[in-house]
């Protein structure tokens, strides 16, 4: 069964990138919009569900809002529908919103595609193929593990700090007592990164000039072929775009 | 026998600091033992693994007079990457030593460093895995793992470079009874079958010993003695028992924390625990003892109001817990956390003693009486105006411990307050709430140590597989280990 996590990084980038500059080139509603449903169709055959996308569409539906108000106010494409003193309404401020709004969706959720289903493993295998040291390569994995871990941190903090009695409900409790919780963060957050570099570095670490991986990345003549596809794909748009 | 470590330090001095750290350090440590370092606090028995692997100097920048040799190499001419060849290092707080995301990543970190074919990698995470019980939640992120589990995958990565030397830093300082004996097995069988010579500086526990060679005592950065374990045994004895004999007053009439059929489930249907129906008394010290995992966190969590039953409800002082009130019925309750560093933030231990003083209408006066009694009460006073962090873990619990009693609490909530404490720390630290008990405020502690919880508790509750399995009178202990046993608490002959 098809499962996005299990594509080569390297096809996933790609069609990642392909979302993004094709939404950028092309002004087709009808393209961008076939685009933003191919990302839908492959989530859900992928994950049977589109659950991953939920908080990412509510921060797009409100940011859409916001674009289709700018639209409104400031939009001078087509014909005047309507003028009061200064506000005047075009004709073409609906087409001009749905494009901006397909085109913000196509690259955060092909971004959005992107991180969750590529293992921080692989993107470093990934970058080690295109000739980056490992050594560099590896903070990939290293910078996605740290992140759960501090914001995990910052929660044991506060609740802790709560549980003391430190008021931290509401948004304005928690920005008055952020030096409270960010001390002892930043405090945890060095001991964290000393630890783990001296850990590393006793693992061996940069002991030899390459490393090997447990599972390694394998890019299959059909995902190789799918690569070409894609930059054709793309070539044609920009060319149709130009004349 | 030929010796596969030698240290022959004069003085060990960090920058700054007027008095060496380590000193008038000379030892052989042959291949093949299995050694266990004990000491009290700011003995040095980190800072001597740190100087063997050399990570001081090179990592902790210091002065060392003398040399380390491991197999008879001088680890002052080997860069620290180097060092993997010779010996694998677990340190304190496992959670920080993991670097990647997916355990079996973790796992084979180490032997994929060494450069080594795909399918020896494929075969050594799988023995690890077999070897620590792993398997079972090998497919977890491990920012999910629980402390117990992230020191058997930290420890898994380490076995997986099959080392000749293994140094471990209180390994089992998160681990309960019964998988603490596990891990010893472990450690015992590799030493025995594989000649894995083995530095472990143990617990307050002493369950290391079973399988010890030797004993390394430190005292003051210096080396005390160093004793086979039968000498240790006759020279430092056992654990005493510790029962205290001041009567409990239980006020049987009034529930302090009342939880009815609550339970509570995670996102993605992780069970937290099953539904509790479970009761503290007012002037109670109720110890609840439970496997890693066993849900003794997430019912603490309920009760402290920082998640919401999935059903059920929570009480406390008589008064159902919901948003708008949890503030209020908090600041009757004195949380103790088992880190520490987790809820002291301000810059010196006055202010982090007096920071909860801030909200109350107190005088000048009053308020520097009840600091200064608070620090008579924690063994703080004379260290007023030094930092924090300046101070031992075990003190920096002790100042935590400060800060919620000087709120005087009508009820304290101790999450393991213990762990990661020698015993003389961890002795001070339960007297303490041994003395608060017996002014009348309720205690609930939540702890692994079996001795900690019979010798202060009145009462014990033990969770398994996320419900409340037994509960029993503290001194009656031993007429329960059965049961203990059945639990997967202890091993049989283990208390």
């Amino acid at each position: 069964m098809f499962k996005l996590k299990e594509l080569d990084p390297r096809l996933k980038l790609t069609w990642c990138l392909f979302l993004v500059l094709t939404a950028l080139v092309s002004r087709s509603i009808l393209l961008n919009g076939i685009l933003l449903g191919v990302i839908l169709i492959s989530e859900l055959f992928s994950e049977k569900s589109l659950k991953a996308f939920k908080m990412l569409s509510i921060v797009l539906l409100i940011i859409g809002t916001q674009v289709l108000i700018i639209n409104l106010i400031f939009g001078r494409e087509g014909e005047l529908l309507y003028a009061w003193g200064i506000l005047q309404i075009y004709s073409g401020f609906i087409a001009t919103s749905i494009l901006a709004f397909l085109r913000i969706g196509i690259i955060s959720f092909s971004a959005y595609q992107f991180g969750v289903h590529t293992d921080p493993m692989d993107m470093a295998q990934m970058l080690i193929h295109w000739r980056i040291p490992y050594r560099y390569a590896m903070l990939v994995p290293m910078v996605a593990r740290f992140f759960p871990v501090m914001i995990g941190e910052y929660q044991s903090i506060c609740n802790s700090q709560s549980a003391r009695g430190v008021p931290n409900d509401t948004v304005v409790e928690k920005i008055r007592n952020l030096p409270a919780s960010i001390l002892p963060l930043m405090y945890r957050a060095m001991r964290i990164s000393s630890d783990a570099a001296l850990s590393v570095e006793l693992r061996g670490y940069g002991r030899h000039a390459t490393r090997n991986f447990q599972k390694k990345i394998n890019l299959h003549p059909l995902e190789g072929m799918t690569i070409v596809c894609l930059m054709i794909g793309f070539g044609g748009v920009l060319i149709k775009t130009i004349l | 026998m030929k010796p596969i470590i030698q240290l022959d330090i004069t003085a060990l001095t960090f920058p700054d600091e007027p008095e060496p750290a380590l000193k008038n350090i000379k030892l052989n440590i042959n291949a093949g033992e299995f050694i266990a370092i004990t000491g009290g606090a700011a003995s040095g028995k980190s800072l001597l693994l740190h100087t063997i692997t050399s990570a001081a100097p090179k990592f902790y920048p210091c002065a060392i007079n003398g040399t380390v040799t491991v197999a008879d190499q001088n680890v002052s001419k080997l860069p620290l990457c180097q060092m993997a060849d010779y010996l694998g290092y677990m340190m304190q707080e496992p959670q920080n030593q993991m670097v990647n995301r997916r355990v079996t990543d973790e796992l084979a970190f180490g032997v994929a460093n060494l450069n080594l074919s795909q399918d020896e990698i494929e075969h050594r995470v799988n023995v690890v895995m077999d070897f620590l019980g792993i398997r079972a939640f090998s497919d977890r992120t491990t920012d999910a793992l629980s402390g117990g589990q992230a020191q058997k995958v930290v420890l898994g990565s380490i076995l997986a470079m099959k080392t000749p030397i293994l140094l471990l830093d209180q390994p089992t300082a998160e681990l309960d009874p019964k998988t603490s004996s596990e891990l010893y097995r472990h450690l015992g069988r590799l030493n025995r079958e594989k000649k894995v010579t083995t530095l472990v500086v143990m617990d307050k526990s002493g369950a290391v010993l079973k399988d010890a060679h030797r004993v390394l005592v430190m005292e003051a950065g210096t080396v005390k003695d160093f004793l086979t374990v039968s000498e240790y045994h006759k020279k430092y004895g056992c654990r005493k028992n510790n029962r205290r004999a001041k009567p409990f007053q239980v006020d049987e009439r009034y529930d302090v924390i009342k939880l009815s059929g609550a339970s509570h489930t995670y996102k993605g249907g992780i069970t937290g625990c099953q539904p509790l129906d479970f009761s503290l008394k007012k002037g109670d010290f109720t110890a609840i003892i439970g496997q890693n995992g066993s849900g003794k966190s997430t019912m603490l969590k309920l009760i402290e109001g920082l998640v919401k039953p999935s059903a059920g409800s929570v009480e406390l002082f008589g008064t159902p817990v919901t948003r708008k009130n949890v503030g209020e019925l908090r600041r009757r309750v004195g949380f103790l956390f088992q880190n520490p560093d987790d809820q002291i933030f301000c810059s010196s231990v006055r202010d982090e003693i007096s920071y909860v003083l801030k909200n109350k209408n107190l005088s000048a006066q009053q308020s520097e009486q009840k600091i200064q009694e608070t620090l008579d009460l924690i063994g703080l006073a004379g260290l007023e105006e030094m930092h924090p962090q300046r101070l031992s873990r075990g003190q920096r619990q002790l100042l935590a411990l400060g800060s919620v009693v000087i709120n005087d609490p009508e009820l304290i909530i101790a999450d393991e307050p213990t762990s990661g404490l020698n015993a003389a720390q961890s002795q001070v630290v339960m007297e303490k709430l041994a003395h608060l008990s017996g002014q009348g405020v309720t205690i609930l502690l939540v702890t692994h140590d079996l001795a900690e919880a019979r010798d202060f508790a009145n009462r014990i509750v033990v969770m398994h597989n996320h419900q409340l399995a037994l509960e029993f009178e503290a001194p009656k202990m031993d007429n329960y280990l059965n049961d203990l046993v059945r639990l997967e608490l202890i091993e049989g002959g283990d208390f």
